[in-house]
């Protein structure tokens, strides 16, 4: 079905077109939301929250951009939505010896799996993963991070700072990066937000 | 300087790695969203789902049902079996029944003294196939001989070929095991036990009409049509068939389940996520309808008020406020659908406009006789009057019921923080206590009796609300509309009153 075709059917609430987008697209689009739930079945839930909202108003898709582009926006609002709806981003997180690091292009594996990277981003505490998911990976500036989290601006470039810092951590301690790490301090107990 | 770039790249990395990415989400996501999009939809589904259950009890319930199978040993020897025929039916003596097949093969049909079977009784021979099945896939040389390892459909199809070809069950059901030794008494079918079962390594062959009837051994009965050709079919295949049928699961269905399971181990976040309780309040406004409730009217001439078809011009009713109070729980079934159930307070009032008189007045209610339900005048005394001007005073008809209201409410429109919603619910309700004025039979006094109260009623509610979520409470505002559906008083007094309110009904919910 060609993508004419399946945004035609879908704007006609044509479940068979639906079922098609759904198809091509729920498979990344999971993967999205996977990074930002805490298990799976909270990113299915927000999957399907998601799509509700694709289907509902994908009149408003006008052709300019990429439809995957479009519905991966609405996919992260819908994750963000869903993660305030439920807890606070300006929680305290205590990072402990997390150092300031190289992280040279050499350590870097080219094998690195996609899932070692997505779960270790997971293992991050909510309000860090949720910033650097937003800025290193959707490619939302602080600016927009903040209006979206009701934060602050600089908050959100401190919170994705040290978000970095703890996966570079995180990636070296899994051995799945090779870190030759200069320790300019140690953070204690750290608040951000 | 270099240190950004490093980190640019390392970004960079994180980016496409994350990209590629991808998980394949279960199927109930997709069944779930469909069932949002498509609400309409649920319904036939839901029915077709019942109309399933109810095939499958139904085949469950006529393969375990004994009068269907024909007991073949049963009629194998008793007198009556033997000997008829009809129009449709294969008689019992023939000697030989032949069915032509494709190619060069014939469906050998033996009637022996087996009963033989009716275009009637065919369709009672479908239930006692599925058993059949089984012996089919587990060595006795039959449909499964001939049909292609994991070829399920050609198991039905040789069925259907088998029922419609109006042979003998007979045949069939020496098959099974056991059978043999019960058929000594058929003379012409004694060779068949006697009939060496071929080795594992030889071939089964097709029957051709040439095969002399004595010699066919029951391993090579061919009931399928497909492969009747005359082919040669190695007997190995039969246990590959076998394992194939009872594998029959895919391994992509397999991974889906395991996958489902794993990832729905416990139901209790979902359970929490659908239930919410609510605490509501409807200050309301009630009236009644008043009717009459003669049970034998034949037998009122001679009463004046008997018929009661100008109560309401004769009483002077105001309506009255109540109130409700109650708990309820919900469930949301889908996102649109709610259901549900609870515990309510309702005090229900209405006023009348009374005089009091100074001293008791003797009067009488109507009431219909407790056996034959002939009215009759029940003396009693009255200090309230309907008719005179001179102190007045209000009186009141109350009830304190409590009620179990069970329902639905469906989703009209709205989004996540604010929804239109429509519901009904049915309230068993107890009456706890509460106050009647009754009117008299010559409806010029009012007469106070509770015990004429019933105890048990029934209610109905309809109502549709607004919900606004605010934090982690939605406030749920709306009109409500209760109807009483049982009168109000005992079926012995002969005036039907059916209490009824409408209200604002304001409500508190909390998801779990």
């Amino acid at each position: 079905m060609t993508d004419e075709l399946m945004l035609a059917g879908c704007l006609q609430n044509n479940a068979t077109s639906q079922e098609a987008l759904y198809n091509r697209f729920s498979p990344r689009m999971l993967g999205v939301c996977y990074r930002f739930a805490k298990n799976r079945e909270d990113a299915e839930d927000m999957l399907q929250e998601g799509f509700i909202k694709v289907f509902t108003q994908i009149h408003q898709y006008r052709n300019e951009g990429a439809l995957e582009g479009w519905i991966r926006r609405i996919m992260v609002h819908t994750c963000i939505n869903c993660l305030k709806k439920n807890k606070k981003f300006a929680e305290s997180v205590d990072i402990i010896h997390a150092g300031s690091l190289h992280v040279r292009e050499d350590m870097i594996p080219s094998i690195m799996q996609a899932k070692q990277i997505v779960e270790c981003i997971r293992i991050l505490p909510l309000g860090y993963r949720t910033v650097l998911n937003l800025y290193a990976i959707e490619g939302y500036s602080h600016k927009e991070i903040a209006g979206l989290l009701d934060i602050e601006e600089s908050t959100s470039r401190s919170q994705y700072t040290r978000a970095k810092a703890m996966l570079e951590e995180i990636l070296i301690r899994k051995k799945i990066i090779v870190g030759t790490r200069e320790r300019t301090k140690a953070y204690a107990t750290v608040k951000p937000g | 300087m270099e240190r950004n770039f490093y980190t640019d790249r390392f970004e960079q990395l994180l980016k496409e790695k994350s990209d590629e990415f991808r998980m394949v989400p279960s199927k109930r996501v997709w069944y779930s969203l469909y069932n949002d999009l498509h609400p309409g939809r649920t319904w036939p589904s839901l029915a077709m789902g019942m109309m399933l259950v109810i095939i499958l009890l139904l085949v469950g319930y006529l393969n375990n049902y004994e009068n269907s199978v024909i007991k073949v040993n049963d009629l194998a020897g008793s007198p009556e079996s033997k000997g008829k025929t009809g129009n449709n039916e294969v008689s019992q003596f023939a000697l030989l029944n032949t069915v032509p097949l494709p190619g060069n093969s014939t469906f050998v049909s033996i009637p022996g003294a087996w009963p033989s079977i009716t275009s009637t009784n065919k369709s009672s021979l479908t239930a006692v196939i599925d058993p059949l099945v089984n012996d089919f896939t587990t060595g006795y040389a039959s449909a499964s001989n001939v049909r292609k390892a994991g070829d399920d459909h050609s198991i039905v199809e040789n069925i259907n070929n088998y029922i419609n070809s109006g042979i003998l069950f007979s045949e069939l059901a020496m098959l099974k095991k056991g059978a043999r030794e019960k058929n000594s008494m058929l003379t012409g079918l004694t060779d068949f036990s006697d009939s060496k079962q071929p080795d594992s390594d030889e071939p089964l062959r097709i029957l051709t009409t040439a095969d002399p009837v004595s010699k066919i051994p029951y391993t090579n009965f061919p009931v399928a049509s497909e492969n009747n050709t005359g082919n040669i079919v190695p007997r190995n295949n039969l246990s590959t068939a076998a394992t194939t049928t009872k594998n029959s699961v895919s391994a992509e269905d397999r991974a889906w389940m395991d996958d489902f399971a794993m990832h729905n181990k416990s139901g209790r976040q979902k359970w929490k996520d659908k239930l919410s309780m609510e605490i509501y309040a409807t200050p309301n406004v009630g009236y009644r309808s008043l009717t009459s409730n003669i049970q034998n009217g034949a037998q009122s001439g001679n009463l004046s008020a008997a018929t009661g078809s100008g109560i309401n011009n004769e009483v002077r009713h105001n309506p009255g406020i109540g109130m409700e109070a109650g708990l309820g729980l919900s469930y949301s079934v889908t996102r649109s659908i709610l259901l549900k159930a609870g515990a309510q307070l309702n005090y229900t009032s209405y006023s009348i406009n009374a005089d009091q008189t100074n001293h008791p007045i003797l009067t009488s209610l109507l009431l219909n006789g407790p056996n034959n339900g002939n009215p009759f005048l029940s003396a009693t005394t009255s200090t309230y009057s309907n008719s005179s001007q001179l102190q007045p005073v209000t009186l009141h008809n109350t009830t304190f019921q409590v009620s179990l209201p069970v329902g639905i409410a469906i989703k009209l429109a709205g989004n996540q923080n604010l929804g239109w919603y429509a519901g009904a619910t049915l309230q068993p309700t107890v009456v706890m206590g509460g106050t009647a004025n009754l009117i008299s039979s010559d409806y010029k006094n009012y007469v106070s009796d509770a015990s004429l109260i019933r105890r048990w009623n029934m209610n109905t509610g309809f109502e549709t609300y607004v919900n606004y979520k605010i934090g982690a409470y939605t406030l749920k505002v709306g009109p409500q509309f209760r109807y009483q559906l049982l009168s109000t008083y005992d079926s012995k007094y002969t005036f039907s009153e059916k209490l009824y309110n409408a209200g604002l009904k304001v409500g508190l919910v909390k998801g779990f």
